[in-house]
């Protein structure tokens, strides 16, 4: 009877902790995976925006994007603030790369999504990237830039938190399971021992102790004493007939 | 004897609780530490980068020959990349004898505190700039400070500095702090419900047995003996046994008595009420039970609230006329199907039996979610809704059946509160966790783990809710056309019915399933946020409304009550108008919940009052069956005309009208009940509805 109830009541606490951990520890990767995303894709934009500022600065002059001589330097030069920038790319609003810098990238022309207008990010399953687009000086988007960094360093640390929260999450249930056991066992049992105390004072024969006990024993004898006077007055009844 | 044992119940669901509570706290605080260690290097290489990035233009700068003091713009252009990163706390640019000469974030005697008391790190940090930490007591904004020298080579002609924001970690991680509270709270509430569910048939119901049985033999009365099931089996036995030797003493009594029988009989009841010598034990209901499966229906039903009618919308084309109105059509479908089923189906639950009702009710509301989840449009949504709302119905009837069929007048009010209780805890519980889950998962996914959810209630329902219809109640008893039309001719029911009874239905759907979820997101609040705004509907109630009902029932305070109700739930509204935002909504939820639950237990009184002579004529049914059937009515008219106002006025503003007219009407219905009176004819019929029947 113990060890079932004491199962039966731990069962459904481990399985509900073990959901809300699971919650708990989806809701905290959740928000650590964006932050994570935030800060790098900060860090990696400040190359796009040195770029931007460069090459706009020339377009402010008068230049064509396409015939800007200095856009490499200033390529080569802000892609020196970030060893582990992959490339740098500079394209025309029709996608096509005038300027590179960095690791040579398999992309042909710009995809569709780095043609808008403003500041966007975006990945593939070989890189992530951030960029804006380039404004000449009548605020028109003559192109844009690219900044392409690996993803190696944020899919690694995201996977080793899912890992840690993983394990945190198994082993909250688990110590959920032990301590809810554990202590069920003692409740149970001190529970058990009250409810064999309790029926020992009420026993036949015992002397009570809880004023409930002395009180149904009362009602008892009194109702057998009751009996037993009526008997008594049966019987009385029976000798005078 | 009988409080040792309370508490030692007592002690197991404290245990439990805290347990689970020191568990997810553990969790929580292990992965916030893991959040700061993992993040500190990031945020440390981002705030090195700025520093160098900054540092190469300053340098450039200086290279050209401009002067270091006359650096024009430079405050403005540290203030840009300020407001782009909220991880750091200043920007400093210093002279080469340390002079704060140009800063933004903080003023410069702030910086230079901040400076003195930074400690250089004994490792240099990830790049070519230096780090220095904050104390805690020194600066309490700035935990770390990056340097770098301007300038290549000789001498350098100042410094750059960014001082990291001490709280950005926290800031970012108290983001989530609520929905783990929430999480935590809920999880809480599931095992509490899952614990009274498993301890009802070892040790509550015994127990509660057992203090009865207690009170019964000290009063004299041996007439039951208790089943002898559970943790108190001995106990039980031992009481039993009393009662055996009583009732066999007492047979033996009769037998002997002869012609003097009946005079001996009556002596002995005088004294004592024996029963037979083979008094049976009557069979342990614990109809606790139906909570979980009741709860955990409620739970997959309602985890769409938040969300529910701006999913709904975004099914439609771009552009949809009405398309408003269009999103409140599902919710107002899903009324009106319960509305219509639900009578049709009591009889059917009363022949297939509970147990297949609600199997047949929770997989039903299930496929209805599948559907959902996997829905095309607008169209197919709507009729998804509406065999969930076929479902909802027969879990309706079959717990509310159950619970009839296994109480007594006695005991029915604490059967049919431990039904609503359960349907109050899922209100409470579905729409925070809903919430959570949407915004992370998507709305489809919600949906599907509401169908799961409702599979788990049918697969629990198979095992405890068995056999056919012991005994029915008058109240759900299915009604005659001629009896409900005989309530309607009573002038009082159709002002309590219009002024009262709709209107309040009316305000719950129209406010808490459209305006809320529909108004909260035209203000581009989260779901997560949504759905703990919905949370706060059910507090009042489960808090107060029992304490209401009393109130009413002790000072004959029932019309008072609902017209004040009425008027708390429409005044809520009104800041709406006024203020259209997320406080002003919370206001207007808060009354409401508070509203609902001075005023809905009191209908029904006034209900049973005011159509004392129908009840007396055919029964409570009749009359309950017109009443339900017309509020739930008017529930599904609240979503499509609050969808109406909302193409109008916009949503907010939308509720601000809809809480005048909710006030309008709890004033008409005050004035009306004052003028008429209520007419209290036979008060030997007031008590065929409990008070928790009532909310129900």
């Amino acid at each position: 009877m113990f060890q079932r109830i004491g199962i039966l009541i731990v069962l459904p606490v481990v399985l509900v902790t073990a959901l809300a951990a699971g919650v708990n520890a989806f809701l905290n990767y959740g928000k650590f995976a964006a932050t994570l995303a935030e800060v790098e894709s900060a860090r990696f934009a400040l190359v796009a925006k040195g770029v931007k500022a460069g090459v706009e600065a020339n377009l402010n002059l008068g230049l064509q994007l396409s015939g800007l001589s200095v856009a490499q330097e200033i390529l080569d030069r802000e892609r020196a603030l970030l060893p582990e920038t992959e490339s740098v790319l500079v394209f025309s609003s029709d996608g096509r790369i005038l300027f590179s810098s960095g690791k040579a990238t398999e992309l042909a022309a710009a995809p569709g999504e780095w043609l808008r207008t403003g500041d966007w990010s975006s990945e593939s399953s070989e890189w992530r990237a951030v960029g804006s687009s380039l404004v000449n000086p009548y605020g028109v988007a003559v192109g844009g830039v690219a900044v392409l960094y690996p993803r190696g360093v944020r899919d690694g640390i995201l996977s080793a938190m899912e890992h840690k929260l993983t394990v945190a999450a198994a082993w909250t249930a688990l110590a959920t399971a032990i301590f809810s056991l554990l202590g069920m066992g003692v409740l149970l049992k001190r529970t058990n021992r009250q409810v064999e105390s309790l029926a020992a004072d009420l026993g036949e024969g015992s002397e009570s102790v809880f004023a409930e006990s002395q009180a149904i024993k009362a009602a008892v004898s009194e109702a057998q004493l009751a009996i037993a006077r009526l008997h008594e007055e049966l019987a009385a009844g029976e000798k005078v007939t | 004897m009988k409080s040792l044992l309370r508490r030692s119940i007592r002690a197991i669901f404290l245990y439990t609780l805290a347990v689970i509570l020191v568990a997810q706290a553990g969790m929580a605080l292990y992965a916030w530490t893991l959040f700061g260690r993992s993040l500190t290097p990031e945020l440390e290489r981002k705030t090195e980068a700025i520093a160098l990035s900054i540092g190469n233009k300053l340098s450039t700068a200086l290279e050209l020959g401009i002067p270091f003091e006359a650096l024009e713009g430079t405050e403005e252009y540290f203030a840009e990349v300020l407001g782009r990163n909220r991880d750091i706390a200043f920007i400093a640019l210093t002279s080469p004898d340390g002079t704060v000469v140009h800063t933004a974030g903080q003023a410069a005697d702030k910086v230079a505190l901040a400076l003195r008391a930074a400690k250089g790190r004994a490792v240099a940090g990830p790049g070519k700039a230096s780090w220095a930490d904050v104390a805690d007591d020194d600066q309490p904004e700035i935990s770390q400070i990056v340097s770098i020298r301007l300038g290549a080579g000789g001498i350098s002609p100042g410094a750059l500095h960014i001082g990291a924001q001490r709280d950005f970690l926290d800031a970012k991680v108290s983001e989530i702090q609520i929905d783990i509270l929430v999480v935590l709270a809920i999880s809480l509430m599931i095992v509490f419900e899952s614990m009274r569910f498993i301890m009802a048939t070892h040790l509550l119901v015994p127990l509660a047995e057992f203090n009865k049985q207690i009170e019964r033999i000290q009063r004299g009365d041996f007439s039951r003996r208790i089943i002898a099931r559970g943790y108190l089996e001995s106990i039980a036995g031992i009481l039993n046994g009393y009662v055996a030797t009583i009732n066999t003493a007492a047979s033996e009594l009769s037998r002997r008595a002869g012609a003097r029988r009946s005079a001996l009989l009556s002596e002995v009841n005088e004294r004592f009420v024996p029963g037979t010598a083979a008094s049976s034990a009557r069979l342990l209901r614990p109809v606790n039970q139906v909570r979980l499966i009741t709860f955990l229906f409620m739970f997959g039903e309602q985890l769409s609230r938040p969300f529910l009618p701006v999913f709904a919308s975004g099914l439609m084309p771009g552009g949809t006329a009405g398309n408003t109105i269009w999103a409140g059509l599902p919710i107002s479908a899903f009324m009106l199907t319960v509305a219509l089923s639900m009578p049709l189906l009591i009889s059917w639950s009363d022949k297939a039996g509970r147990r297949q009702s609600f199997t047949a009710g929770a997989v039903c509301a299930a496929v209805g979610l599948v559907g959902a989840a996997f829905c095309f449009g607008i169209g197919d949504f709507i009729l998804w809704r509406i065999v969930t709302a076929v479902g909802y119905a027969l879990m309706f009837v079959a717990c509310q059946g159950f619970v009839i069929d296994n109480t007594t007048e006695s005991d029915r009010a604490g059967g049919i509160a431990a039904f609503v209780g359960a349907i109050m805890v899922s209100e409470l519980c579905a729409p925070g966790i809903g919430g959570i889950l949407s915004d992370r998962l998507g709305e489809r996914a919600v949906f599907a783990i509401g169908a799961g959810v409702m599979l788990l209630a049918a697969a629990i329902g198979t095992t405890i809710l068995t056999g056919k219809p012991a005994l029915l109640a008058a109240s759900v008893t299915p009604v005659s056309g001629r009896l409900r039309f005989t309530a309607m001719r009573n002038p009082r029911f159709v002002v309590l019915l219009l002024a009262a009874a709709i209107p309040a239905k009316f305000a719950l759907t129209a406010f808490m399933f459209y305006i809320v979820p529909v108004g909260l997101a035209s203000l581009d609040i989260s779901k997560a946020e949504i759905g703990r705004v919905a949370m706060l509907y059910a507090i009042p109630s489960i808090v107060a409304a029992s304490i209401f009902a009393r109130f009413a029932d002790r000072f004959g305070w029932s019309g008072l009550m609902v017209g004040l109700g009425g008027m708390i739930s429409g005044a809520g509204f009104l800041p709406l108008l006024f203020w259209p935002n997320e406080m002003a909504v919370v206001i207007g939820v808060v009354a409401l919940g508070l509203g609902q639950a001075m005023s809905i237990s009191p209908q029904l009184s006034l209900v049973t009052q005011t159509c004392s002579a129908e009840i007396k004529e055919g029964g409570a049914g009749g009359v309950l069956g017109t009443y339900r059937l017309v509020e739930r009515i008017g529930a599904a008219l609240g979503p499509i005309v609050a969808g109406a106002l909302t193409a109008q006025l916009g949503p907010l503003e939308a509720a601000g009208v809809l809480g005048m007219m909710t006030f309008a009407c709890a004033v008409l219905f005050s004035v009306a009940f004052l003028v008429l009176g209520v007419r209290v004819e036979d008060e030997a019929y007031a008590p065929v509805i409990s008070e928790p029947e009532a909310r129900s």
